[in-house]
């Protein structure tokens, strides 16, 4: 990775537009993505201790796992989740600790990006069947340019989960 | 996006492509406001910063932080800043790179932007262009939402072009007012021992309490990277995502920029607005802004504005907004 320098030529950009208002009326019709249900594989990812050994505010997983449809290969999911209470202080269930996650789902029509907390132990897994997180859909790019709406994982046997989107609008 | 390794060959090839399929994915509601804008840096990002979990080798949660890019719109009527960081989420066979995008501009007015790309090879070089979601905007950008597609230029700079939807002026803004009692920092010293520096990490957790500052209604999280230090380390620029969770039930995520001077009055400093991407349960499909306000040490107002829809759907969603509390 290297650093670089800023040149100091600046004018004479090439720019192909501007900014300008453009109130589309009468667009009826909803493009909202029809909701879905997916699932994903076992995480793979980087475990980072920060601060105090062991489990500690700050501690980062960053991970990606495939995601399937219908069983089939239909993308990625790349993510973060940082410890931001420890278990049973300041909101966190005892035995939880909360994390605030960031996801990027990249699928084949677009990537949708979902925010939130989640509730989960410092360490192992969650029982299956259970709700992993109820988080925010908060944009997303192709098909799911300006979508909002909830996402929800639960964990399932195998390690994997279950993933439901659910835009609104529908 | 972080201004890593640049290969130019390919920047203008991908350039015409890339904006005719972001404006086409966007149908917008009746009665939004579709902008298109296209910001180009006129200098690059002075802060480059690289924050590795291993020194010395790329790894899988290597933190990239920029700041300090200059851009404008071509007429120069609108201009700001750019700051951000990303993560690496792993590094064999590709580097895949998730990063934020935070656009102050100089009239106050905020937007936010978020996405993945793929980077290759040991230098870790992005793709020419990459494609974000805007996650929202505040002041002239409220509630905003849309998609971002940015091209790499000669010298580290970037051309960002946006296709920013707006809600529509008629749609009924529901707000939320609290008090915050900040009752814990954590600081997460990643840049290594000593000062703080450009990378280091705070998590600060508050108690929600209504406007009055009586019962609690739930918990504040922000959490924060150091993006820049200014005026030697004295004045610091950060940023992250900050989340809200009601006792009530439902939660509220977005994320923003703000400035800190260490040992500041409260009140000293200009509000740093955040954008309120989109929450859960009585909250889902809200998006919006929230406005931060200083009155005692630890203590902060919060004025958190939301609409309700979606961008590219039926736009009667905006006009039927709950006003009652959730």
């Amino acid at each position: 990775m290297s650093r670089l320098r800023p040149r100091k030529a600046l004018a004479g950009i090439a720019v192909i537009g501007l900014a300008a208002a453009l109130p589309l009326a009468g667009c009826g019709g909803s493009s909202v993505p029809a909701d879905f249900t997916a699932s994903s594989t076992p995480p793979v990812g980087t475990a980072i201790d920060n601060g105090p050994a062991g489990p500690s505010v700050g501690d980062t997983l960053v991970f990606h796992a495939r995601v399937l449809k219908d069983g089939k290969p239909f993308g990625y999911v790349y993510g973060t989740k940082v410890l931001v209470a420890m278990p049973g202080e300041f909101g966190a269930p005892k035995g939880f600790g909360r994390y605030q996650n960031q996801l990027s789902f990249v699928l084949p029509d677009g990537e949708i990006t979902v925010t939130g907390t989640q509730d989960h132990p410092t360490s192992g897994l969650m029982s299956a069947g259970v709700p992993v997180a109820t988080r925010a859909i908060s944009g997303g790019t192709g098909a799911y340019a300006g979508v909002t709406g909830v996402q929800v994982s639960t964990q399932v046997a195998g390690k994997g989960r279950t993933l439901q989107f659910d835009f609104a609008g529908n | 996006m972080p201004r890593l390794v640049v290969s130019l060959a390919l920047a203008g090839v991908a350039l015409g492509a890339a904006t005719a399929s972001s404006v086409a994915a966007l149908t917008p509601c009746r009665g939004c406001t579709v902008l298109h804008i296209v910001l180009v840096e006129s200098r690059a990002t002075t802060t480059n910063a690289s924050v590795p979990v291993h020194p010395g080798r790329t790894s899988g949660g290597d933190l990239f932080i920029w700041a300090g890019g200059k851009y404008a719109t071509p007429q120069g009527r609108l201009s700001g800043t750019i700051m951000g960081f990303g993560t690496f989420s792993s590094s064999k066979p590709h580097a895949h790179f998730r990063g934020t995008d935070f656009f102050q501009f100089d009239n106050g007015s905020t937007l936010v932007t978020k996405g993945y790309s793929t980077a290759v090879g040991p230098g870790r070089t992005l793709p020419p262009s990459y494609r974000h979601a805007i996650i929202g905007g505040t002041g002239g950008f409220f509630a905003a939402t849309g998609e971002e597609v940015g091209y790499r230029l000669k010298g580290g700079r970037y051309r960002h072009d946006l296709t920013v939807v707006l809600p529509p002026k008629t749609a009924k803004v529901r707000t939320i007012r609290s008090l915050t009692f900040l009752s814990v920092k954590d600081v997460i010293d990643r840049s290594g021992p000593g000062t703080e520096d450009v990378g280091d990490q705070r998590v600060i957790v508050g108690d929600l309490r209504g406007e009055n500052g009586a019962a609690s209604i739930g918990i504040y999280y922000v959490r924060s990277y150091i993006l820049q230090l200014l005026d030697g380390g004295a004045h610091q620029w950060l940023g992250g995502p900050i989340a809200y969770r009601f006792a009530a039930g439902g939660t509220l995520a977005g994320a923003g920029a703000y400035q800190r001077v260490p040992g500041s009055a409260p009140g000293s400093l200009a509000p740093a607005p955040r954008v309120i991407s989109s929450g859960t349960g009585p909250y889902a499909g809200y998006h919006g802004e929230l406005i931060p306000e200083d009155v005692a040490p630890g203590v902060t107002f919060h004025t958190i504005r939301l609409v309700k829809g979606d961008a590219s759907g039926p736009n009667e969603r905006h006009h039927d907004v709950a006003t009652s509390s959730p």
